[in-house]
């Protein structure tokens, strides 16, 4: 590869094929998608990192890994806000879709090694987590507890519902789903996700939490977790800011110091509680 | 099913609501109580009903419910283990307002809220302990219903 080639190489879009598309939601598709015909697959994505995905002709987006499959097959999880994601919320299979990365930090998993963990989602949050639960699963500890909370607008809006129901029979994982508001058809629990936060039967000071979902709800679980006794230290987040180039140039997704692309998109909380409480940012 | 189960004062103070009660505040609230186990869409309480009691909830799970003119019942809230359904008791007019109905089998601690008020009348202690606990469950639930104003999970931004 010439110089040149290597320095473009990160800006340049890998051809992928989606092989498959499923309904998550009203608004939210996973696309599994592989490298196309004669193209390298790109590195392995590791828990919490994300690609850059293009809608030819539209644009590229930031959109998290949900999932790995066999044969250097990758998943998103889109949720249709806007022209690019409505346009990959539209592909289907056998549709190309552009993919760049993987990029950023992703969700520190040593730090959970001996301790209890409480993965706490919202919404199409749930994304970025589920390789973490996928690896917590896999990687079973005896005596550790594994709480995962949920929060969705509507059970309609619940995403993953197929997954949450295996991984409400796998050992050693609890999982507790909420929703602002429902008719009698949900017998599950109501409220915010917060409230889940007070029925965890985890040794607090020994557990790490592991967060994600929109920025007031990262906010006040982290409150919340911390009020039950978890060291804030111990608590990670995913942030999420408008991002171009992914590689640390552009500065679009700078927040206060920090790019989210370069040095995030997981944080520990500390590093981002004072960022969340100013107004500007 | 209602059973009228006198109630022991330890069991009170071992609910998350009532926890770490003083024990002579849970003496005489404990002659206020009895044990209710209601089946899976029984109802403990009924709008616009007189509010004459209230509950702690031992096991099981309450929905808060409001009836919504052409959309039927809307659980706006579910109450679990340890927490309390019912401050209407509390104040003027003392009816209901909402419905709460058992979304599967509970056992509750069930108060007569009129001998309540009157053990409260007679030992400035025990309104103490149970107005704070009473606000602090209603904060937590308006602190609830301000974060989901926010539309939580909608726009991050
Ligand atoms: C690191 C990172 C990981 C991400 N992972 C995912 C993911 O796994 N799945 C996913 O669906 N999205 C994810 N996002 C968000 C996604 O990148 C944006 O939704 C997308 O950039 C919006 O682009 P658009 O052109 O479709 O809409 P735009 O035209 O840019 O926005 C349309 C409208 O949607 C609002 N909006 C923007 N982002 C969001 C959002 N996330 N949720 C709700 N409303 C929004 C905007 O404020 C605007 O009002 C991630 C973002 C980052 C930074």
């Amino acid at each position: 590869m010439s110089l040149r080639d290597s320095i473009a190489a990160p800006m340049v879009p890998v051809r992928y094929r989606v092989v498959e598309r499923r309904r998550e939601t009203h608004d939210t598709v996973t696309l599994t998608s592989v490298p196309d015909a004669g193209v390298d697959a790109l590195e392995e994505p590791r828990p919490g990192q994300f690609h850059m995905l293009s809608a030819f002709g539209v644009g590229e987006v930031p959109i998290s890994v949900s999932g790995v499959g066999p044969q250097g097959g990758i998943e998103h999880t889109v949720r249709a806000v806007g022209a690019n994601t409505e346009a990959l919320d539209a592909l289907s299979a056998g549709d190309a879709v552009g993919v760049r990365g993987p990029f950023g930090r992703g969700w520190h998993l040593d730090g959970a090694a001996g301790m209890d963990v409480v993965v706490l989602a919202g919404g199409i949050g749930l994304a970025p987590l589920r390789p973490v639960i996928q690896h917590l699963i896999e990687q079973r500890e005896e005596n550790r507890s594994v709480r995962l909370l949920v929060g969705a607008r509507r059970s309609e809006e619940l995403s993953f519902t197929s997954d949450l129901a295996a991984w409400s029979e796998a050992p050693g994982i609890e999982v507790a789903v909420t929703v602002d508001s429902a008719t009698r058809e949900w017998s599950g629990r109501v409220g915010v996700v917060t409230n889940l936060v007070e029925d965890l039967d985890v040794d607090a000071p020994r557990t790490v939490a592991f967060v994600c979902g929109p920025e007031v709800m990262m906010r006040f679980s982290a409150r919340a977790l911390i009020e039950f006794g978890l060291l804030p230290e111990k608590i990670q987040l995913s942030a999420e800011r408008n991002m171009k180039c992914a590689i640390a140039h552009c500065g679009h997704c700078q927040y206060g110091p920090l790019l989210i692309c370069r040095d995030g998109p997981v944080f520990d909380y500390p590093e981002l509680c004072e960022l969340m409480e100013v107004r500007e940012l | 099913m209602n059973q009228n189960i006198r109630i022991e004062p330890s069991r009170l103070a071992a609910t998350r609501f009532l926890s770490g009660l003083p024990e002579q505040s849970a003496t005489t609230l404990s002659a206020c109580a009895r044990e209710i186990t209601i089946g899976r869409g029984g109802f403990l309480a009924h709008e616009s009903r007189t509010a004459d009691e209230f509950f702690v909830i031992e096991r099981g799970l309450v929905a808060i419910e409001l009836l919504a003119p052409g959309r039927g019942p809307l659980i706006v809230a579910t109450v679990g283990k340890g927490q309390l359904v019912g401050w209407s008791w509390l104040f003027s007019p003392r009816i209901w307002h909402f419905d709460a109905v058992a979304l599967e089998l509970t056992q509750a601690i069930a108060f007569d809220a009129e001998a309540v008020r009157q053990a409260c009348d007679a030992d400035p202690e025990l309104r103490h302990e149970l107005t704070g606990r009473v606000a602090r469950a209603m904060s937590l639930r308006l602190e609830g219903i301000q974060i989901q104003l926010l539309d939580l999970y909608g726009s991050p931004s």
